[in-house]
């Protein structure tokens, strides 16, 4: 009987297996690493297809320059912005038709490297100030979430709002949203 | 075989006392409550209780609050940090579970309740703030935030304990000791919500006027300032505003009492035998009645039970000295307001789990009737004493971590820059000044300093 009870509570070993961080998993129902990379991709895939582009190009004859600046969390949970941002900023680069400036803060750490570089570096590859490319348009953003419970089941909706502004005119070229709606059940 | 069999009983069984974990403790606990926190500590190293790897996250436990409160900040966390470990890596042992069946809960490896598994990052994050280090302590956030997020998976009821308002709110108060004003603000924002909707009813603790200062100021600064404004109107405050030039915050949380122990109480069940090799235990006095059904291999042999003793655990309230404190200083004089009840948590969770106690108990009674019957039939001796040693036996798990609080008070004060020489006031039920701490703080422009101060003057147990 005691040999039976111990089967009957079983081993429960930890297992560890290694997976293609592209491989969909869902668990709980939180924002995730999908969450992140989906929509990054589709809305930079929007932002890239849209008029404002051919525009800018045809009036400056070049690629605009953009950074991304800050994506506010408004939503229930702690959400790494960063890796969100960090996926746009890569999704922009790789397509080859815009440009992309570093944000506020690591500009402030780069600017404090080249100032270094002013007393330290040799002269022939020391970085010159007052060279840095200006940005023409900022893209800016919010996440929220509607969490909606009952009894077992939940529903969370994500929506990010995505914004590209001129720099100079403030003028909006571009709005993007993407929702995301997932069913928990317990 | 059987007399192999024979002695492992007897040896498993004559490894339980009588006596609660608390008594056990009674030499270490003795020091601990009068603050004489060097001799607790060598008690603990010495402590045959806390060398056996069934206590040993127990142990963990009582070994990082000692030296948290002797100052020695990096040694106490090394040990929070392996407490956190043994937590996270807690597997059910099928050894483990079958002696605790056999025997008695008391024998299987000590798990923590989840409020002792989050109350291990608060210590965590009060030690990195006290070694200067709050990249660390934003580390603990996160790995609240993880265990705030399976707590609330592991249960779907909402009239139980899932989710942690003071843990939310600690998060907040690092989040925006570090400038990051819009995990702050979620932060605080989750908190208020489980403040206003869980906490009242369950534990008797309203949402701190601070946190919803708290909340507007972290919603502006995250430049939210149309949820700034509603919350605002909602709770009928003003934007307190970002600090002026030459002055700093403290954040001072107050650990008022002991959080309670755990005793022993048991029921008598007769055993009465129904049809169909189904058994029931049943209580008149108190009008309980469970079914069991036993196996195959069990039908016919538990029906024949007389009268049987079923030990369960009940925690027993360590009623603080103070009732309330207030925080002053030649500028200012902060009340310290309720945050957590531990107290009432570790009531409530016992609480919501009642009914899996009793029916593992039951189970617990259950098999060790079939084991004896069952020896019986092979050696009537060898049967009867299984039955008394079982008998001796049974007993509830009274451990828990005892050296928690009883609760958590705090307050957020602006002072300038420098040294100050604040008063901890502390009171009594009348809310009359029985005692004054002095607290030293110092004071850096625009930054805010944690204190945190435990009074472990309590009532005895039982004691109103």
């Amino acid at each position: 009987m005691i040999i039976s009870l111990i089967l009957l509570s079983g081993c429960q070993r930890r297992t560890v297996s290694r997976i293609d961080p592209g491989q969909v998993v869902d668990l709980s129902g939180r924002w995730n690493d999908t969450d992140s990379r989906l929509v990054a991709e589709e809305m930079i895939r929007d932002v890239l297809s849209r008029p404002w582009l051919m525009r800018f190009e045809n009036r400056a004859g070049r690629v605009p320059v953009l950074i991304v600046g800050d994506v506010r969390n408004r939503s229930h949970e702690h959400i790494d912005a960063e890796t969100f941002i960090r996926n746009m900023e890569r999704e922009f680069v790789n397509s080859g038709t815009v440009r992309l400036v570093q944000g506020a803060e690591f500009r402030e750490q780069i600017r404090q490297e080249r100032a270094d570089q002013q007393e330290f570096a040799s002269p022939e590859t020391v970085a010159r100030w007052r060279r840095e490319i200006g940005a023409d348009y900022m893209l800016t953003g919010t996440m929220n979430s509607i969490v909606d419970q009952y009894r077992r089941d939940r529903i969370i909706y994500y929506q990010i709002n995505l914004e590209l502004t001129d720099m100079e005119t403030n003028e909006k070229v571009w709005i993007g949203e993407k929702q995301i709606k997932k069913v928990v059940r317990n | 075989m059987k007399k192999s069999l024979l002695f492992l009983f007897v040896v498993l069984f004559s490894l339980t006392g009588c006596r609660t974990y608390y008594q056990r403790q009674q030499e270490f606990h003795g020091y601990f409550q009068t603050g004489r926190m060097d001799d607790a500590a060598r008690v603990l190293e010495r402590s045959k209780d806390g060398s056996r790897r069934r206590n040993e996250l127990l142990h963990l436990l009582d070994k990082g609050v000692v030296q948290h409160m002797l100052g020695n900040y990096s040694l106490s966390n090394e040990l929070f940090e392996q407490a956190f470990v043994l937590g996270e890596d807690f597997r059910r042992d099928a050894l483990d579970e079958a002696i605790s069946l056999l025997v008695n809960p008391a024998m299987s490896d000590y798990r923590g309740e989840d409020f002792e598994l989050l109350m291990v990052h608060y210590y965590k994050a009060m030690n990195f703030i006290q070694l200067g280090d709050l990249d660390a302590a934003l580390v603990e956030c996160r790995r609240m935030n993880i265990k705030l997020a399976a707590l609330e998976d592991k249960y779907t009821k909402n009239n139980r304990y899932r989710r942690d308002a003071f843990i939310h709110n600690l998060m907040g108060i690092i989040y925006d000791a570090s400038g990051d004003f819009n995990n702050a603000f979620i932060a605080y924002r989750n908190a208020y919500e489980i403040y206003r909707d869980d906490y009242p009813e369950l534990f008797g603790v309203s949402a701190p006027v601070q946190l919803k200062y708290d909340l507007v100021r972290s919603a502006f600064r995250a430049g939210f300032s149309d949820l700034g404004s509603e919350y605002e109107s909602l709770f009928g405050i003003q934007n307190p505003g970002s600090l002026g030039s030459g002055e700093g915050e403290l954040v001072f949380f107050w650990q008022n009492g002991l959080g309670p122990v755990k005793e022993e109480w048991s029921i008598n069940f007769s055993v009465v035998r129904g049809a169909g090799g189904t058994v029931q235990f049943v209580n008149e006095e108190m009008g309980i009645s469970f079914p069991f059904i036993s196996g195959a291999q069990a039908s016919g042999n538990l029906g024949d039970l007389r009268l049987v003793r079923v030990a369960f655990p009940k925690y027993a309230e360590r009623r603080p000295v103070f009732s309330g404190a207030r925080l002053s200083g030649r500028q200012h004089q902060s009340v310290l307001e309720l945050a957590q009840n531990v107290n009432a948590i570790a009531f409530k969770a016992l609480e919501d789990r009642m009914l899996r106690e009793f029916s593992t108990a039951l189970l617990r009674l259950a098999i060790r009737q079939a084991a004896e019957q069952g020896l019986r039939r092979q050696d009537e001796r060898l049967g009867a004493l299984f039955g008394i040693l079982g008998a001796v036996a049974e007993k509830a798990d009274t451990r828990n971590w005892q050296t928690l609080p009883h609760s958590i008070h705090y307050s957020r004060m602006k002072l300038t820059e420098g040294e100050h020489d604040l008063q901890l006031e502390l009171l009594n039920q009348s809310q009359q000044v029985i005692r004054k701490v002095p607290i030293d703080v110092s004071i850096r422009a625009s930054r805010t300093t944690f204190r945190n101060f435990h009074t472990l003057d309590a009532k005895p147990v039982g004691f109103r």
